[in-house]
């Protein structure tokens, strides 16, 4: 039985931790625009921004579904076993794809701001995510990593990506 | 074992997402921020006062603020701006409220152009709101 390389832990994440505090770092300096996104006025943005964000948290739960699967099912290379596995891939692609212009009028038009409990835990709950997202393609990506540190970046992905919709204004 | 059609397409996928989000960071950086200190500026600029400007702060305070601050500024569903200055002693923080919005006040970016919320920023500071 292989046992883990702390290294091989602790890299993914790191480059998650730095990708959070890099978010957040660029979220306090920058000055927020207030404008829509570059092709959306911004009086159209909230609506796109919702509708996304409703996107997201299907595809968020299809992918947990998926991976729940994954981990119970048959753990040998079957064609199903395999497909599962690429279309698990294919929509944690989707919803990471569908979540970047969302993510980018938080950051650059809104920016960070401390004056609302919700708020606040919208913008640390939404760095966290894109962490754990790093982390996660980090660790799915290296052999060696810690049996189940794949599935709980996963599950604690799903879960902050509901709570960021959750408390999306 | 070669890898199936789906998997390379989920690859190429992958690869454009990857272009993508890259593209965004550099966005990110590139777009830049918004011009807060020339924003300032010109709301203190105006603080001096052109009557033109508070001519047009007036009709952007009627047309989209009275509703909820009142018709004279006193308050209602929203607080009085009757002492706003006492509140915002830097009009930018106060330009920045308007522009993004705090609590269960809108954000007027997208309503707005900077120039009518400077004025209407302007109108309220000059104690006609």
């Amino acid at each position: 039985m292989s046992t883990a390389r702390p290294a091989l832990v602790l890299a993914p994440l790191l480059l998650g931790a730095a990708t959070a505090l890099a978010l957040g770092f660029y979220a306090t300096v920058h000055e927020p625009t207030g404008r829509g996104l570059v092709f959306v006025d911004a009086e159209q943005v909230g609506d796109l921004k919702a509708g996304v964000t409703l996107l997201v948290v299907a595809l968020v739960v299809v992918q947990l579904f998926m991976g729940a699967r994954l981990r119970s099912g048959d753990r040998t290379a079957s064609d199903g076993a395999v497909r599962l596995a690429d279309a698990h891939r294919l929509v944690g692609t989707l919803a990471f794809a569908a979540s970047i212009p969302v993510a980018f009028h938080c950051l650059w038009a809104l920016g960070y701001r401390s004056d609302d409990a919700v708020v606040v835990t919208h913008s640390l709950v939404g760095c966290l995510a894109y962490g754990l997202y790093v982390a996660k393609v980090t660790a799915v990506r290296l052999d060696g990593t810690a049996r189940g540190m794949v599935p709980a970046l996963g599950v604690g992905l799903g879960a902050a990506l509901l709570l960021v919709a959750a408390t999306a204004r | 074992m070669s890898r199936s059609r789906f998997a390379r397409v989920v690859d190429g996928v992958q690869w454009a997402v990857g272009v993508g989000a890259a593209a965004a960071v550099v966005m990110l950086f590139s777009l830049g921020g918004a011009p807060e200190d020339t924003t300032t500026a010109e709301v203190v600029a105006m603080e001096v006062v052109d009557p033109g400007v508070l001519a047009a702060g007036q009709t952007v305070y009627a047309a989209q603020c009275a509703t909820c601050h009142g018709i004279e500024g006193a308050g209602g569903v929203g607080p009085s701006l009757v002492a706003v200055r006492d509140r915002y002693d830097d009009p930018g923080d106060q330009v920045e409220v308007v522009s993004l919005g705090r609590g269960a006040m809108p954000a007027f970016a997208g309503e707005l152009t900077v120039d009518e919320i400077a004025a209407v920023v302007a109108y309220t500071r000059a104690g006609s709101g």
